[in-house]
């Protein structure tokens, strides 16, 4: 355990852990998971500081996603299974997200991504504290995270 | 491809456009430091599966419609992955001229793929 604060990542591949690694560690202790599942286990084990998730995740294991998918395909898509696979690969981040808030992770949350101004404003209002960046800008990631 | 055209040009600029400028958009005035340079050579020429990001851009490509791939901005962005190709050896060598303009493309990259997806979901010009 290195005593600094745990940034909490969530992808489905290493990019992310590999940014935060390069471009973070100075500040951070970089714990990278790969599913709901492993960033819930994370949190138990400590509390982090900050969150950077992905938000499309469609290369994690339809059976490891976060989400109910004959729910979500009954709900929303007329019981189209594909359909609604898609939708919780697309939305997937914020899935894990509603998750880490209801496991009582208020961390800042970073996604790396352009969200529309009103689908942001949304995120806010359900998830608290979600800033967006668009692109790896590591100066704006360290700054969405409270960092300066 | 299945989704329709919005998702499409989503997934091009999350896929290709987000990671293929992960290292670049840090790529800042003087020496460009080793791992950076490591970075790019991973956003560039090994981006998913081992593959460039010109091929995983042209994979994507025959997934859509032709309509996706006649985009102003897409076809700009596959010219620039094509440069930046032939700037391989330069760039895993660490020469800085074609560093310089490796991330120069990937950042151009990025912001083509971004202006396609604003465009395609209607929020952009």
């Amino acid at each position: 355990m290195s005593g600094r604060a745990r940034l909490l990542v969530v992808e489905d591949g290493h990019e992310y852990a590999e940014f935060a690694r390069l471009f973070l560690s100075d500040v951070f202790d970089v714990h990278g998971t790969r599913t709901a599942a492993d960033a819930l286990a994370a949190v138990r084990e400590a509390a982090p500081a900050g969150l950077l998730l992905d938000l499309r995740f469609d290369r994690t294991r339809p059976e490891d996603l976060l989400g109910d998918r004959d729910e979500v395909a009954a709900r929303l898509f007329g019981g189209d299974r594909d359909r609604a696979l898609r939708y919780l690969q697309d939305q997937q981040g914020t899935l894990v997200l509603g998750a880490l808030r209801d496991a009582g992770v208020g961390a800042p949350a970073v996604f790396v991504h352009d969200f529309p101004p009103r689908r942001l404003h949304n995120l806010r209002r359900l998830y608290g504290q979600v800033e967006a960046v668009a692109s790896f800008d590591a100066e704006a990631i360290r700054r969405a995270l409270g960092v300066s | 491809m299945s989704g329709g055209p919005s998702r499409a040009f989503a997934r091009l600029a999350h896929d290709v456009g987000k990671y293929v400028a992960r290292a670049a958009r840090n790529v800042r005035e003087g020496e460009v430091p080793p791992p950076l340079v490591d970075m790019l050579v991973t956003d560039l020429y090994l981006l998913k599966d081992g593959q460039r990001a010109s091929a995983v851009l042209a994979r994507l490509l025959a997934d859509h419609g032709p309509e996706v791939a006649a985009d102003v901005d897409v076809a700009r962005a596959v010219a620039l992955l094509g440069e930046a190709d032939a700037l391989e050896a330069g760039v895993r060598g660490g020469r800085a001229e074609d560093v310089r303009r490796a991330a120069a493309i990937a950042r151009e990259v990025e912001e083509r793929l971004r202006s396609a997806a604003e465009r395609a979901r209607g929020g952009g010009p």
